[in-house]
């Protein structure tokens, strides 16, 4: 799983979001990340998997176990599936 | 943790209102509208900015510029705009540099430049929204008013737009040259389920006429604009939306109203700039006035002073006491553009918000008399 670079993440105003700049974007708007969710992109960016992710997530929220890989699945898969994450083996290098 | 595509749904979404209060709170500059020059293929009889002369415009390399600078101090939204964007031989150097730094980019054209590569371009590269003005419903409108028979290149490519994917929204100017075509152009709007932003409000063309406040040789009357406004508002709306927005506005008198001038109520200067096709950043692009240079002082400098600028400003005290108040139209700008001043009354536009409330009136006053027969 790697991050796609025809996206750029950006802080304006304490608010996180994701905005397309490539020529094979799924939307031309932006995706508006929560807070929780910028953290998550951050951890992908820096390269850490999703069971590192989730360690950070245990050390930095007091939420229980269940809830937050809950969350962090669905959160990953909507990054997919708006492409902003990539499966290595079937994206290739796009 | 995402909301998802939040700008691809509506006009202006919450998260829009949300980003524009807090940036105006911090001071950021969210949303930039660079004028990218003043030359246009059309030569519109009511243009505020259009000058074919030799100029020198800021190059591709200084716009860019310019988009990094703004885009560290927080742009996120910027409108390309002219002129005619489209007429620049290197738009596309500056669109996709832009485009590549993040920012959400919408453009104002009249869509008579773009061919098919472009068009392609677009698709591959898409703007947050096209914004099309459409001049007329007739290739004789399009003359008269602008100079060239373009009004089937120009629905055409709206149409190949829209049938791409790129969303697109339609202006609509009215003055005297086009005002009967109104119908028309609502209905080719309804027909392609496009939006329209509309208006007969057309400001003094004071940046290209020296400077003459208040004169707008090819605008209506201020009686004539109000019947129009009324009749753009029956073209959007069903009556009953129309009656209910005038009950929701209530009809108070305000007259007990603080009699100090307010200051100014849009985004202008707070969380919005413009950069004029030379430099100079202005609170918006219908003040006219000099602005700061931005080569001179640097972007965050020019913003700062752009922000202690608007926050000298003051609207007219007759304003904040008027009893249409909520409904009327003006801003710092149109009362500059009308008077040279933003604290003056500007009586063109006080004439048009009183006609407009009367038209409504006797329009309401008639559909009851309808009903109770």
């Amino acid at each position: 799983m790697k991050i796609n670079e025809n996206f750029i993440f950006r802080e304006v105003a304490g608010e996180a979001m994701l905005i397309p700049v490539g020529t094979e974007d799924i939307c031309n708007g932006l995706l508006s990340l929560s807070a929780v969710g910028a953290e998550i992109w951050k951890c992908y960016a820096r390269g850490m998997d999703e069971n590192e992710t989730m360690a950070l997530l245990r050390e930095n929220y007091d939420a229980p176990e269940e809830t937050l890989r809950q969350d962090l699945e669905e959160f990953t898969q909507q990054l997919k599936e708006y492409r902003v994450l990539l499966d290595e083996e079937t994206d290739g290098d796009s | 943790m995402s909301e998802k595509n939040v700008l691809t749904g509506g006009v202006e979404p919450r998260w829009s209102y949300m980003m524009h209060s807090k940036c105006a709170r911090l001071g950021i500059p969210l949303a930039g509208n660079f004028e990218l020059t003043t030359r246009c293929n059309f030569n519109c009889k009511m243009c505020y900015v259009h000058d074919n002369g030799n100029k020198q415009e800021l190059s591709a390399r200084e716009w860019l510029a310019l988009g990094e600078a703004a885009v560290k101090e927080g742009m996120v939204f910027l409108l390309l705009t002219g002129g005619e964007p489209f007429a620049r031989e290197d738009f596309w150097e500056i669109y996709s540099g832009l485009r590549r730094m993040g920012l959400l980019i919408s453009i104002n054209t009249n869509a008579s430049l773009i061919d098919n590569a472009m068009l392609d371009k677009l698709v591959k590269e898409p703007p947050l929204r096209m914004n099309v003005t459409l001049y007329g419903a007739s290739n004789d409108t399009y003359r008269q008013l602008c100079g060239q028979a373009a009004y089937h290149t120009v629905t055409d490519t709206i149409l190949r737009l829209k049938q791409a994917g790129i969303q697109t929204r339609l202006n609509l100017s009215v003055t005297p040259d086009n005002a009967a075509d109104v119908s028309a152009i609502f209905g080719f709007a309804r027909a392609h389920e496009l939006h329209i932003k509309a208006s007969s409000y057309m400001f003094p063309p004071v940046r290209v006429n020296g400077g003459c406040y208040g004169d707008a040789p090819h605008r209506f009357t201020a009686e004539e604009a109000a019947a129009y406004m009324l009749q753009l508002r029956r073209e959007r709306y069903s009556m009953e939306q129309l009656a209910k927005e005038w009950v929701d506005k209530g009809d108070d008198d305000l007259d007990c109203v603080d009699g100090q001038g307010e200051h100014i109520r849009c985004r202008a200067g707070k969380t919005a700039f413009w950069v004029t096709w030379d430099g100079r950043m202005l609170p918006c692009g219908m003040f006219p006035g000099e602005g700061h240079r931005i080569r001179e002082h640097g972007f965050r400098a020019a913003w700062d002073m752009v922000r202690a600028d608007t926050e000298q400003l003051r609207m007219p005290t007759a304003c904040g006491a008027c009893t249409y108040r909520e409904r009327c139209t003006v801003c710092a700008a149109s009362c500059l553009a009308e008077t040279g001043r933003t604290d003056r009354r500007p009586e063109y536009i006080c004439r048009m918000t009183d006609a407009y409330m009367q038209a409504c009136k006797t329009w309401l006053e008639e559909r009851d008399n309808n009903e109770d027969q």
